[in-house]
This record gives C-alpha cells, structure tokens and sequence, in this order.
C-alpha cells in the first residue's frame, strides 16, 4: 500500500503470475495489486521475485506498507471498500510515520575457524572432552565426539551472546528502530532489521562500520538496504 | 568470503532468492483471513532452512574441527601459517555444504511450485 500519489508512478513490474500491477485507490492510499486466476498464490521462484520487485519499487518513489506475501482477496471492491476505506486513518498514520524511513538488514557471522579456537581457549571443558575423544578408536568414539561438539556448541552460544548483545547495543543508538531476526545458522551472530531516517543513514553506517573493523578477520559483516520496511509493519491488520 | 580489512560488505537490496525469501516470508502487513498461500505452507519453507543444522551433525562437525584445531596449534607449529589454511579451507567448504543443503531445499520446493 502506497500513497495515492505515488500510484500513477511508472515503473511497476509485473505483478503474480505475470499480470499487470494496478492501483485501487480510496482517499489518499492505494493498494497495488495484479488479478490473480486462483485465490491461493503459490510460493514459487517467480511469484516471490514478482512480489519483492513491486514492493521494492514502490518504495524507491514513496512510502510504502508492504503487504504479505499471499493475501489474496475476492474483488477490487473488496480491497477498497473492504480493506482500504475503513482503515484509512490507521494506514495513512503509518505511511506517515515510516516517510523518510528505510530498512536495512545488518548481518554479522564469524569466521568459523577463529571462534572455535576461542572457544578452545575459553572452556576447560571442551579442552577434556577433546582429550577424551582422541583417546577412543572410531566408532565407538562417536558418542564422545557428539558429547565434545555439544560442548563446543554451548560454549560458542555464550560467545555468540556476549557479541550479540554488544553489537546491537552500539548500533541501536543509531536507529529508528531495531529488531533481532531469527538465525539461519549458527555461525551468524547478529541478525537484526534495523529501520533507520533517511538523513541519518550514514550515522548508521558508521557505527556498522567500526564493529566491523574491530570484528575484522574474526566476523563478516553484511548491510543490505535501503528497502521497504519489511519488518516494521506487523501491527495486526484487521480490517473490521 | 572474509573481510580482513573490517570492510563491509554492502547491496542495496537482496539479491538471491533465499536473501528474498529471507526478507519477504512471514514478513510484512498481515490482512487477516486473506494471506493464502498453495502447497505445503510458508512457514515450512522457511523452517527447513533453519533446522538442517541443528542436528547431531552439527555436533560431530564442531568436534572434528576443535579436534583439528588442536592438531594445528600443539603437533605442527612449524609449519602452522600453511597447515591452519588447509584445515579451515576444510571446515568452511563444510559449513557451506550443510547451509546449502538447507537453500538448495527451498529452491527445489520451489522449482516444484513452478513446475506444476
């Protein structure tokens, strides 16, 4: 959802399933939608592409509300009288608020091999255990191997703690606002949405730039954005 | 991949599409009743990815690298600059496998949404 102004901006792609990208518009909001022949859209390589890219550049021209992924409804008339009329206020209110803002997404994983020698040089513990292990003959070992990885495992999550809380300490300072995302993997240390003012995006940069370089050869550092505030819409939606 | 200089590695949006599924799925203004999504559901696309690694696999592949971490430190010092590359080229072209594992999952989810 976008403001009515921006609806008539060229340069929407397709939209689902190849269809044209249309604007429904009540008052001062449009909602940017593509008819669609089924009413379950199907998470395919297409259809998710198709989905980011009308989002994305919607919000290189305005603010914009970012819709699931999937929400399917019956009729245009049903998302203009049905979602967008009653909700006017509330919508416009958010589009307001994130004018000016944008999402970045900050990531930060170790560099493996150098966290597990810390994690040697931190836990008595794993240093038994690896003794222990070394001492059995394959596959009997087994149980002790898993039993030392466990260890390792624990000890790195205390690690990966202290540098979590750390990092998202320094850069929420710099920030709008700030959510920690779930991890793909465990050698990620920070996975966090941060919404960030236009005018102080370089304030932001900054302070990922010096964790960077104190984090340097023992982290990799990755920030994505400006994009569309994927992350700081989710307030409940209900239309009625 | 790393940034030995403290750089970062900067895009301007996602550009694979487990980056977009990362950015898109269960993301984004929720209008109830009316997300509709085919086939086996979101939040398993997402959650496959998530669990490849937590696993007893995970705990043998931290055990085999402690293990030759040591080896690196204690046994082959004289030679350590060149041993400690071997051995992390190792451990990393593993991690990646099982993390690919993990997207390669999705993609082929997906190719199958396409195909049918």
């Amino acid at each position: 959802m976008v403001p009515g102004s921006a609806a008539s901006e060229p340069g929407f792609e397709s939209g689902i399933g190849g269809s044209p990208v249309a604007p429904v518009g009540r008052g001062p909001i449009s909602a940017l939608v593509s008819p669609v022949r089924e009413d379950r859209v199907r998470p395919s390589r297409a259809n998710v592409t198709a989905h980011h890219a009308v989002v994305d550049a919607a919000h290189r021209v305005a603010p914009v509300l970012p819709v699931r992924f999937g929400t399917v409804m019956p009729d245009e008339a049903a998302v203009g009288d049905g979602l967008l009329a009653p909700n006017l206020d509330r919508y416009s209110e958010m589009l307001r608020d994130l004018d000016g803002k944008a999402e970045y997404r900050l990531k930060a994983s170790y560099a493996e091999d150098v966290v597990l020698r810390e994690v040697v040089e931190r836990s008595p513990a794993v240093r038994r255990a690896r003794a222990e292990s070394a001492r059995t003959d394959r596959p009997a070992n087994r149980d002790r191997m898993i039993r030392l990885g466990e260890l390792v495992r624990n000890e790195l999550y205390r690690i990966k703690d202290a540098d979590r809380r750390a990092i998202i300490e320094e850069v929420a300072e710099r920030v709008t606002g700030l959510r920690e995302l779930a991890e793909r993997t465990e050698v990620v240390a920070v996975h966090a949405a941060l919404l960030v003012e236009r005018g102080r995006a370089r304030h932001m940069e900054e302070a990922v730039q010096s964790v960077a370089g104190r984090q340097a050869g023992r982290m990799t550092i990755e920030l994505t954005g400006p994009m569309a505030p994927w992350d700081f819409v989710d307030i409940d939606g209900d239309p009625a | 991949m790393v940034s030995a200089g403290g750089s970062v590695t900067r895009a301007p949006r996602p550009s694979s599409l487990a980056d977009v599924l990362d950015l898109i799925l269960d993301k984004g203004l929720v209008i109830d009743a009316y997300v509709r999504v085919s086939g086996l559901g979101i939040e398993l696309l997402t959650i496959d990815a998530r669990i490849v690694i937590a696993s007893v696999d995970t705990y043998l592949h931290y055990a085999e690298a402690v293990n030759r971490l040591d080896l690196t430190e204690t046994e082959t010092r004289g030679i350590q600059g060149l041993t400690q590359d071997l051995m992390h080229d190792g451990a990393r072209s593993k991690v990646k496998g099982a993390v690919e594992g993990g997207v390669d999952g999705i993609k082929e989810r997906l190719g199958r949404g396409n195909g049918n």
